[in-house]
């Protein structure tokens, strides 16, 4: 999590890009669903992939991520082309992948750490309303992101493990010990968080100043 | 656990993650490709039930909250390293959105589940939440999201997602009989 703090581009104004990205993107979304004139969704369906190069720097990787969606769009189009007109397929086919490449411009240009930041951020509202902590939202996201590699060990461990008893090709074999050990693996991770976060630890650096927000939460309590 | 809101405690938001982690793992697990349709069968929606199952109704919202807000961050947390934005717009995000509103049911019914004495009868409505739950929601959101995001007629959205059911109902009996077990080594506590 430190490695990506470090980044040249300054971590608040990456975050504030990242804002005005998912606005950015929200709009474009409810612009493409109201736009029914061809042209216009031609434009788009062209511009749109275009900036979509521009952004992640090579062809190639650019469509890697999106090509199933991309695919699953194709089909749904065939199929309205086919059951409706042939004009709403191409219209509908047009205004996804304008609409899908648009948000993928969005996840190339800003990292999950920015973009978390960001989704912090548009939290903030529901959190005034008290609908929920936008911190501990944060915390709950970073400790799933820490995680996915431990978990995909385990995975490993345990797929090794039964592969020595013969057992490698049976789903039961390896859901039963996973769930089981995360379970008492949250059980560790709750104990550790409560332990040591009884005194008050920084979150986050805010303008020089240090702002103690939840003293009993940190992301590095957790690690 | 004093300065902790009664609402959502450490272990609850823990489990939440770690539940969030284990959908992702099973997703990095090999799918299991389906003729010519791009969406594989994957582990993920069992993955998605036995959530529900294991940690109750609460926790597993809050486990596919965070799944969900992985794929938006753009981490290839989709079964076959898919991720980003561009998923959650598509036409098939309803089945992912789907994911919450199916933990919420399955995770509910099987808090309800709990006092069923009989192991047989138990198994067997463990597995009717899944259905319910993993199943019938999960295909409804995404049957709801494909025809009125793309206009698409309703019988034909709902014929192609008939053909996920008997794959989906392999997996529902799975997960009850995975729970099952774990519920022979330790004592759950759903919330």
């Amino acid at each position: 999590m430190s490695a990506t703090r470090g980044q040249s581009r300054g971590r608040s104004a990456g975050r504030s890009g990242a804002v005005a990205g998912l606005c950015v993107l929200a709009g474009l979304g409810t612009v493409l669903t109201q736009i029914d004139r061809i042209e216009f969704l031609a434009m788009a369906a062209v511009a749109v992939p275009a900036g979509l190069v521009v952004a992640s720097g090579s062809f190639r990787t650019s469509f890697r991520d999106i090509r199933t969606t991309l695919l699953i769009v194709a089909i749904t189009a065939l199929l309205d082309a086919v059951t409706g007109g042939g004009l709403s397929g191409l219209r509908l086919f047009l205004r996804f992948s304008a609409l899908v490449c648009a948000a993928q411009i969005v996840t190339t240009l800003w990292s999950w750490a920015e973009l978390g930041d960001a989704v912090v951020v548009l939290l903030r509202p529901f959190e005034r309303i008290g609908l929920l902590d936008a911190e501990r939202c944060a915390f709950t996201l970073m400790l799933a992101i820490r995680f996915v590699p431990v978990m995909s060990e385990e995975i490993a461990e345990i797929r090794e493990a039964q592969a020595l008893r013969g057992r490698n090709r049976s789903v039961l074999a390896l859901a039963v010990p996973l769930a089981l050990r995360i379970l008492l693996r949250a059980e560790e991770i709750a104990e550790a968080v409560d332990l040591r976060a009884g005194r008050s630890v920084r979150t986050h650096h805010r303008d020089g100043r240090t702002s103690i927000i939840n003293p009993s939460l940190s992301s590095r309590a957790a690690s | 656990m004093n300065s902790v809101a009664p609402s959502l405690g450490f272990r609850d938001m823990t489990l939440a993650a770690l539940g969030a982690g284990m959908v992702v793992a099973l997703g990095a697990t090999p799918p299991i490709p389906l003729g010519i349709l791009p969406v594989p069968i994957t582990l993920q929606t069992f993955g998605v039930m036995l959530a529900g199952l294991v940690l109750g109704p609460r926790r597993a919202v809050t486990a596919m909250l965070v799944f969900v807000a992985l794929v938006a961050l753009g981490l290839p947390v989709l079964a076959g390293g898919r991720g980003g934005l561009g998923v959650l717009v598509g036409p098939s995000a309803g089945y992912l959105y789907g994911w919450i509103p199916a933990a919420f049911v399955v995770g509910g019914l099987a808090r309800r589940f709990e006092r069923i004495g009989n192991p047989l009868v138990r198994g067997a409505s463990d597995v009717a939440a899944c259905l319910l739950g993993g199943v019938i929601i999960v295909h409804a959101c995404g049957v709801v999201w494909l025809s009125l995001v793309t206009g698409l007629g309703w019988w034909t959205a709902l014929s192609g997602t008939l053909l996920f059911a008997p794959g989906d109902i392999v997996k529902a009996i799975l997960a009850a009989v995975v729970c099952r077990r774990i519920e022979t080594f330790i004592t759950l506590d759903r919330r």
